[in-house]
C-alpha cells in the first residue's frame, strides 16, 4: 500500500466497507479485492492488513468464522451489526470530508 | 485451474510460521492459509515457479518486519477484546436484574463484617481466595493442548489474574485490628472485588466458547 499517512489511515473503511459489499471474506481475498478494484494502483500491505483486521474484531465491528476449504481451514471476517452501522458513519463522514476538503482546495467552485 | 498446495506443503508452511515466530495457533492457521492461497495463485500465473520461491516472494509481502508486528498487534487487539468483554460483563451487575443480586451481595457483607467482624470476613475472603486459584491451577493443569491460541493477558493465562482484586483486599488483614473505615464502605470494596472476579470468570467462559467453536483442534 501506498506509504502515504492517508492511505494509512483510510485501511479500516476500505476493509469495512469491502465487507459490507461482499458479505464475508478472507485475508488474502481482501488484498486482491482492492488490487482488483483500483486496477492494481493500491496494493494492500498483508503486514498491516491482519493487525487492522485483528483491531476492528476487537473493536466488536467484525465477526469471525471458520471453514474448512480444500485443504485447509480459512478464516472468514463478516461484518456484525455494530460494524454496519459503523461502516455508514465512517463513510458519511469521509463523504463529508472530501466535500469539505474540495471546498477549499478549489476555492474556485465556492465562488461558483 | 488453481494447483492447490499438497497436504505436506502445508505442513511445511506451519513450520515455516513457527519459525517466523508465529506461536499461536489462531494466527498460524489464518497467515498459513494466506501464504497457501498466494503461492497457488502466483504458482499458476507463473507455472515454473517452485514452492520454495513462491514462498519467499509471498513472505517478502509482510514487509520488513513479517509476522513480527502482526503477533504483536494480535496480542494487543485481543487483550482489548478481553477488557472490553470484562467491561460489558461487569457493567450488568449494576443494571436489572442483576442490581438486585449486586445489592444484596453487599448487604451480606455489611451484614456479615456487624456480626462477625472484619477479621473474620477477611478470613473468608482468604479461604475463597485460595479455592478459586487452586481451582484455577487445576483448570490450566487439565487444558494442555498441543496447540496455544493467543493469550487474553500480556503475561499469558495467569492464575493470580483471576482473583485479582479479593486477592489484593486480602491484604487488610494485616490491619484488621486497627480498621477504622466504616462497615459499609468495607462490604462495598469487597462485594465489588467478587463482581469483577465474576465478570472475569464470563469473560473466560465466553472466550472458551467462542475458541471452541472456532479452533476445535486446539482443545483436541
Amino acid at each position: 500500500m501506498n506509504n502515504s499517512q492517508l492511505y494509512k489511515g483510510s485501511l479500516s473503511l476500505i476493509i469495512l466497507k469491502l465487507l459490507e459489499e461482499n458479505k464475508r471474506m478472507y485475508g488474502y481475498e481482501i488484498t486482491q479485492k482492492v488490487k482488483e478494484q483500483t486496477n492494481g494502483e493500491l496494493v494492500i500491505n498483508e503486514g498491516a492488513l491482519y493487525p487492522s483486521l485483528h483491531k476492528l474484531e476487537a473493536e466488536g465491528l467484525l465477526t469471525v468464522s471458520i471453514e474448512h476449504v480444500g485443504n485447509r481451514p480459512r478464516k472468514y471476517y463478516a461484518l456484525t451489526e455494530k460494524g454496519e452501522a459503523e461502516t455508514v458513519n465512517r463513510l458519511e463522514e469521509l463523504t463529508d470530508f472530501v466535500k469539505h476538503m474540495q471546498l477549499l482546495l478549489n476555492p474556485k467552485l465556492s465562488l461558483g | 485451474m488453481t494447483k492447490e498446495l499438497t497436504p505436506a506443503q502445508i505442513d511445511e508452511l506451519y513450520a515455516f510460521v513457527k519459525r517466523k515466530g508465529v506461536d499461536y495457533y489462531d494466527l498460524q492457521l489464518e497467515l498459513v492459509d494466506h501464504l497457501a492461497s498466494e503461492i497457488e495463485q502466483k504458482r499458476e500465473q507463473h507455472p515454473g515457479l517452485t514452492f520454495e520461491r513462491a514462498l519467499e516472494s509471498v513472505y517478502a509481502g509482510f514487509g520488513i518486519f513479517g509476522f513480527t508486528e502482526v503477533v504483536e498487534k494480535a496480542h494487543v487487539a485481543v487483550a482489548r477484546r478481553s477488557n472490553k468483554l470484562w467491561w460489558s460483563f461487569f457493567k450488568q451487575f449494576w443494571k436489572l436484574p442483576r442490581l438486585f443480586f449486586t445489592i444484596a451481595l453487599i448487604g451480606f457483607i455489611w451484614g456479615c463484617f456487624l456480626e462477625f467482624g472484619v477479621r473474620s470476613v477477611i478470613i473468608v475472603n482468604g479461604i475463597l481466595v485460595m479455592i478459586r486459584l487452586i481451582h484455577k491451577l487445576y483448570e490450566l493443569s487439565q487444558k494442555r493442548s498441543k496447540r496455544k491460541l493467543t493469550p487474553r493477558t500480556p503475561y499469558g493465562d495467569s492464575p493470580v489474574e483471576v482473583v485479582q482484586s479479593p486477592f489484593i483486599l486480602q491484604y487488610l488483614y494485616f490491619f484488621s485490628e486497627n480498621i477504622t473505615l466504616p462497615h459499609g464502605l468495607l462490604a462495598v470494596a469487597f462485594g465489588l472485588a467478587w463482581v469483577s472476579v465474576w465478570a472475569s470468570f464470563e469473560t473466560e467462559a465466553y472466550f472458551i466458547k467462542e475458541q471452541k467453536r472456532l479452533y476445535p483442534q486446539a482443545f483436541a
